[in-house]
């Protein structure tokens, strides 16, 4: 009986001091969590010159040339319908084509389009249906054409803008 | 029917709100922009084409005799005001050649009803021609001379654009 009061006694003293060993204080934080729109775009740098330099006898259109040196990289987490459109700072004059095409594996790339007369208020659609995500290093091509009939060209400067928007 | 309260009111005022922004929400974008240099040089090109023209006098040279042939010139230029000329690499003591250009090209340029090439100077066949890609059809008339020998003489001719 004796042995039996003397555990019974050792039992109740390890659980109260089991439990004021594991006695705590706690204190609780708020935590506001947002991600806002993210859009992001940019590109690689600039295409070297795009310079016409030769033609076929009895053809008017001269030989054209490409430039694919640069790329462009994204980043949106707006939804799976965003594009790129792109446009130029003004057009060109009738018998110059421009042609920009854009590669991606987040959307569905729209091939080579004109974009001659494309201006910020008639911005060509280049991808579409981009999903969530990020896309870097994709290919930029451009492809710059004209007759003879339109003549020469002397060194000419356009700003292309990629805009990156749902 | 019940007077609208206060909180009528308010649910009122954020549905209009609502409806009041909710066309500008999705106006959201990111721009990057390239600079291109585009240019188109002064290019002009030309061939002719066919076989040689070949002139053939079965009989023998007792008077002048002429023949005709023909070959197709073909060009593109980009520029304004150029000339295609035509030269006799070589002064022929066999007989005249002339040439000539069978189509109308009146709206590409002046057009010399035919010329004589006796020597290696340059003739405009076409002058002041506007930028355009064509073609034509030149046409040849050798006239042999009664004291010509009968052997095969080659003749050269060059054909040339230049500004003018």
């Amino acid at each position: 009986m004796k042995k039996l009061m003397i555990i019974s006694a050792a039992a109740i003293l390890t659980v109260v001091l089991s439990t004021s060993a594991f006695a705590q204080a706690t204190a609780t934080q708020s935590v506001t969590l947002a991600v806002n729109t993210v859009y992001k775009i940019a590109t690689s740098g600039n295409p070297g010159p795009l310079t016409i330099t030769d033609a076929t006898a009895g053809v008017d259109d001269l030989t054209s040339v490409s430039d694919n040196s640069t790329t462009y990289s994204i980043t949106q987490n707006f939804d799976n319908t965003v594009k790129i459109t792109a446009h130029l700072d003004a057009a060109l004059s009738a018998g110059y084509t421009l042609g920009l095409s854009l590669a991606s594996t987040k959307g569905t790339s729209a091939g080579s389009m004109d974009i001659s007369n494309a201006t910020s208020a008639s911005a060509v659609d280049l991808v579409t249906s981009i999903q969530r995500g990020a896309d870097a290093a994709q290919q930029i091509g451009y492809t710059f054409s004209a007759t003879a009939t339109a003549g020469t060209l002397s060194s000419t400067t356009k700003t292309v803008t990629l805009t990156l928007t749902n | 029917m019940k007077p609208l309260t206060q909180r009528h009111y308010r649910h009122i005022v954020l549905l209009l709100m609502t409806l009041a922004f909710a066309p500008n929400l999705p106006s959201q974008s990111s721009a990057a922009s390239q600079i291109l240099t585009l240019q188109v040089q002064e290019l002009n090109s030309m061939l002719v084409a066919g076989p040689k023209v070949r002139f053939q006098f079965e009989r023998e040279p007792t008077d002048e005799q002429r023949a005709t042939a023909s070959s197709t010139f073909i060009w593109t230029s980009n520029a304004d005001s150029r000339k295609m000329a035509v030269s006799c690499q070589e002064a022929s003591p066999a007989g005249k050649l002339r040439i000539s250009i069978r189509e109308d090209l009146s709206t590409i340029g002046i057009v010399k009803a035919e010329i004589e090439l006796v020597d290696p100077t340059p003739l405009d066949l076409i002058r002041a021609a506007e930028k355009s890609a064509g073609s034509c059809t030149v046409e040849f008339s050798v006239t042999l001379k009664r004291s010509m020998d009968r052997e095969k003489k080659m003749m050269a001719v060059l054909y040339t654009i230049t500004s003018g």
